[in-house]
């Protein structure tokens, strides 16, 4: 039997929030998993302010900040499932190439420009906070 | 539909007697009369003898710049500090000019308001017959903004503040934070309700900025007092060795379950230095997992500016001159302000270690690592430290009796 890494839905009608789990592949959403990984949230949140965060732009308009989808993930365990064979269901791939845990798909052309989004935009637009660098596997 | 009784004016003038034939059975049984009470009870002519000439006329013209509470006047109407100031003579006089009355009320206002002595503690009660509701005193305008200037322009800490102003610490904080949302609002060109704010400064005593000190012209409250805690409730008997001391250290351990800190870590004994109050203020926790919680500390380390303590003794101290006084509390203060904000740096530079933030187009995705293991879940899979939600455990969120809004303010 497969091993997958998969996201388990919880909240509420409209609020969905996931369980990064690892299960067997035939087994049921809501079963209890061999292990929870993490959560993600899909719905993306309006982050706090921080004293540095500027009111306004220099150029006068005022500044919004890109909203933010929260990602808890036990990075250990991941490596670990990932490296015994566990196989991540799409999604969890695509979560997964962004972090840097495994390769992005050559097919998927959504993870090629992220990469060179992500420069391009942190220059562009001033974030109240300093952008680390992406953690690698 | 049963025919109507006449209407009351006209049964009045003709006044039948009531019989089995002009009434119906059940009318003769009732108890109570119908005809209508024209004349005004002794209740309502006393109520318009209190408004038109007694102290309730007062109240047509209230004073300006002063409170008006039922208390500050007599049974007859006269204002009580106005009486005992100038002896003998005749209550406040209304108006009987030839111009109108507000005028009237404007020029009384005008001449008696340097006259009129400042309201003591008799004159602020609102309710005559709950003596002990005083109406305390909020903080004027310029106040306000001198605190806020202190706090944001000058970057002075709220504690300090607090200590200069003499006004409470979360006093200040609500002052800083409301000054902010005020001033945002006008930015944004929203209405402020500023009659209003008006008309209530006008009725209840205000704190005004002297503008010489640029401080409050009277104390506005204690900033010191301490809530009598909790643990300190039950009356415990214990008995104690009499080779020893027995310290407020050693009471707090005491109303919290903490066993006796042993002779050598024990302060103050056999000339080892006391640690100050303000220096006192990492947690200890004690008890088994589930059941942990802090040690009382002594008062002198829970008051709001324990600081205070250390400058009173310095004050008290022959060999120091006033101006050194002053300045080793300031250093002292700006001491603990920057380990307070170096502890809070260091905390947030932890926590955003932990973090990597990746940039798409559209969102940024915020990866915080975390620990999955049993340490965090529980044995019983319930605990709440590990991420994710759990299984088996049902949410408590729409349970009944489950408090959501905060029921308090921590500053």
């Amino acid at each position: 039997m497969v091993l997958r890494i998969r996201l388990a839905r919880f909240g509420t009608a409209r609020k969905p929030v996931y369980n990064i789990i690892l299960a067997q592949a035939k087994s049921a959403r809501g079963k209890k998993p061999i292990e929870v990984l993490g959560t993600y949230n899909p719905i993306p949140q309006e982050p706090l302010a921080t004293p540095d965060t500027p009111e306004f732009l220099p150029t006068g308009e005022r500044f919004t900040s890109k909203k933010i989808k929260d990602v808890q993930l036990d990075m250990v365990r991941t490596k670990y499932w990932l490296g015994v064979g566990a196989q991540p269901t799409e999604p969890v791939e695509k979560l997964f190439s962004l972090i840097g845990l495994i390769e992005p798909k050559p097919s998927s052309k959504a993870q090629q420009p992220f990469r060179s989004t992500s420069s391009s935009s942190s220059t562009s637009t001033p974030t109240p906070t300093p952008t680390p660098e992406v953690a690698t596997s | 539909m049963p025919p109507r009784i006449p209407s009351s004016a006209a049964s009045i003038a003709a006044k039948p007697t009531p019989s089995i034939h002009t009434h119906c059975k059940s009318c003769l049984n009732r108890a109570f009369s119908s005809t209508p009470s024209s004349q005004t009870t002794q209740l309502r002519r006393r109520m318009f003898a209190w408004l038109m000439q007694g102290p309730g006329a007062n109240f047509r013209q209230p004073l300006a710049n002063s409170t008006n509470y039922l208390s500050a006047y007599d049974k007859k109407g006269t204002l009580l500090r106005e009486r005992n100031k100038k002896h003998g003579t005749s209550p406040a006089p209304s108006s009987e000019g030839p111009e109108t009355d507000d005028m009237a009320a404007l020029e009384e206002a005008a001449e008696d308001e340097p006259s009129l002595p400042k309201e003591d503690l008799e004159d602020l009660r609102p309710f005559p017959l709950n003596k002990s509701f005083v109406s305390q005193s909020i903080l004027s305008d310029e106040l306000r903004e001198e605190i806020w200037k202190r706090v944001k322009v000058d970057g002075k800490s709220v504690r300090q503040v607090s200590v200069e102003m003499s006004i409470d610490m979360r006093r200040v904080a609500a002052v800083v934070r409301l000054v902010e949302v005020e001033r945002r609002m006008a930015s944004e060109g929203q209405p402020l309700a500023i009659p209003y704010a008006k008309a209530i400064h006008s009725m209840v005593p205000v704190n005004k900025l002297d503008a010489r000190t640029r401080k409050p012209v009277e104390e506005h409250e204690s900033i010191n007092d301490l809530e009598q805690h909790p643990m300190t409730f039950p009356q415990i008997f214990w008995p104690t060795s009499e080779s020893r001391a027995f310290n407020r250290t050693d009471a707090g351990r005491v109303f919290s379950a903490a066993p006796r800190l042993p002779d050598e870590q024990e302060l103050g004994e056999d000339g080892k230095p006391v640690l100050e109050p303000w220096q006192d203020n990492k947690a200890e926790i004690i008890g088994k997992p589930g059941h942990a919680h802090p040690v009382l500390k002594p008062a002198d380390a829970r008051i709001p500016h324990p600081h205070l303590v250390a400058y009173e003794k310095d004050k008290l101290d022959p060999t120091l001159r006033p101006n050194e006084v002053r300045a080793r509390y300031a250093e002292r203060l700006q001491q603990e302000d920057s380990k307070r904000r170096e502890f809070r740096e260091r905390q947030i530079r932890a926590e955003e270690k932990k973090k990597s933030r990746i940039d798409t187009d559209r969102w940024q995705f915020v990866v915080t690592e975390v620990s999955a293991t049993r340490a965090g879940t529980g044995l019983d899979g319930r605990g709440t430290k590990a991420p994710g939600f759990r299984y088996g455990v049902p949410s408590q969120e729409r349970k009944k009796g489950q408090v959501k809004i905060p029921t308090s303010v921590q500053v």
